[in-house]
């Protein structure tokens, strides 16, 4: 004990600095967005390097259930595409179409926090960009918010900071999800008007009216509702169908017309 | 050892207010804004308390931040100026250095030119590092930092020779 002060006390100058130069490189994090930009994509590398390499050992023991995941995934789309006389199955990437698929793998993921993070093992030399969408091969996983060169993270739905725009499958109603508990299962569902006629069991599909998702990707289920006396309008709690708990291969899509929607937008306001 | 630390506090107090008022705004040739701040850094006394030394210099560098707006950039270079000075008096005014400050009449002018000129360029250097906080732009931070502190050197020098009774 007495050598530890005693070796505190010899380099108390560096200490001091040290924690010095913490607190004003904390302060400068704070100030600046750029700043904030720069040193999240300092830490993205460090835990993408990281997570790399256990990410080997968890893939190998889930081999079994992602081939059988993939093997459903592939009649449901055979059975798409079949019945819909689609002639050239192999180009799915022709450059007129809207939205641009890449594959990726997990390599971390959380759902236990109230703004969950998952790390994917493509970045940006593989093309993925800030604000693609995530989806998995059942229902949506998020939208990335920043890319280094070999990796980047997402914010995944179930985050406090996320809001994604939905709508009732059958009857077209559009509302707002948001996620406020700490249920990996359920997300809520809001400013939907207690005009409309809902009932439990009702499909929640993506709403098309962000720049994120594409169209009617389904969501979840409707789990519960309740009227609020004060607005007029429903809090609904929706039952997620994907497991959030184990994801290991998701879809980022990149929305094509993005820029184009967005500028449109900033020169009519 | 209180009288100390309250002349000291004024003239800490004297120089921020004519930097942030006066010399943030002289803009020479649209970029150059020379920093006079660092004055403080080389006429502290040498024999003080090195930890007090530092805080004060954490002080001057987060107040000059907030109305500066640069987000940091002081605070660091201060710290890290104030953390390297005894090495520099080291290097720069002989290993053994037995006056208070550099305003004594028998140290040589080049020993004096040398000390301010490292303090100087070493603090614009660290301050335009943290500023830009891109590697890419290295040339546009060394182009900064030596026209900086090519006219800082020239305003603390006029500075120490003018004034040098009342300091």
């Amino acid at each position: 004990m007495r050598r530890i002060i005693n070796l505190i006390l010899q380099f108390k100058n560096l200490f001091f600095y040290l924690f010095l130069l913490f607190i004003a490189i904390l302060f400068s994090y704070n100030k600046s967005n750029y700043n904030k930009s720069k040193i999240d994509e300092i830490g993205l590398t460090i835990s993408g390097t990281i997570y790399k390499s256990l990410f080997f050992f968890n893939s190998y023991i889930d081999l079994k259930k992602n081939n059988l995941n993939l093997i459903n995934e592939n009649k449901r789309l055979q059975s798409l595409i079949y019945n819909q006389n689609i002639k050239n199955d192999y180009d799915y990437n022709k450059s007129f179409s809207k939205y641009e698929i890449r594959d990726a793998s997990v390599i971390k993921n959380s759902f236990n926090k109230t703004r969950n993070l998952l790390i994917l093992n493509k970045g940006e030399e593989n093309g993925i960009k800030k604000d693609m969408s995530v989806i998995s091969s059942n229902g949506i996983i998020g939208i990335i918010n920043q890319t280094s060169k070999k990796f980047s993270s997402v914010i995944s739905i179930l985050s406090r900071d996320i809001k994604i725009n939905a709508k009732l499958k059958n009857s077209n109603i559009f509302g707002t999800l948001e996620w406020l508990d700490f249920d990996f299962q359920s997300i809520n569902l809001s400013d939907i008007s207690v005009s409309n006629k809902i009932n439990i069991g009702d499909t929640i599909v993506t709403g098309g009216m962000s720049y994120y998702f594409p169209e009617n990707i389904s969501i979840g289920t409707i789990k519960s509702y309740k009227k609020s006396k004060l607005d007029g309008f429903y809090e609904i709690k929706v039952n997620l169908i994907t497991n959030m708990s184990n994801i290991s291969n998701v879809y980022v899509l990149e929305n094509k017309n993005r820029h184009e929607i967005i500028y449109l937008e900033n020169l009519s306001n | 050892m209180i009288k100390d630390y309250s002349k000291i506090f004024i003239k800490i107090l004297l120089l921020i207010f004519l930097q942030l008022i006066f010399f943030n705004n002289i803009n020479l040739f649209e970029f150059i804004n020379p920093s006079i701040y660092i004055l403080f850094f080389v006429l502290y006394r040498f024999d003080l308390n090195q930890i007090s030394f530092l805080m004060i210099s954490f002080l001057i560098g987060i107040t000059l931040d907030f109305f500066s707006n640069t987000a940091g950039a002081n605070t660091i270079a201060s710290i890290s100026i104030s953390f390297i000075r005894p090495a520099i008096i080291k290097f720069s005014l002989g290993e053994v250095f037995e006056f208070n400050s550099i305003l004594n009449k028998n140290i040589k002018q080049v020993n004096k030119l040398f000390f301010i000129f490292l303090i100087v360029f070493i603090h614009q250097f660290i301050f335009f590092m943290f500023e830009y906080f891109n590697f890419i732009m290295m040339l546009s931070i060394l182009k900064n930092s030596i026209l900086n502190s090519f006219f800082t050197i020239i305003i603390l020098f006029g500075f120490i020779n003018l004034f040098e009774s009342r300091l």
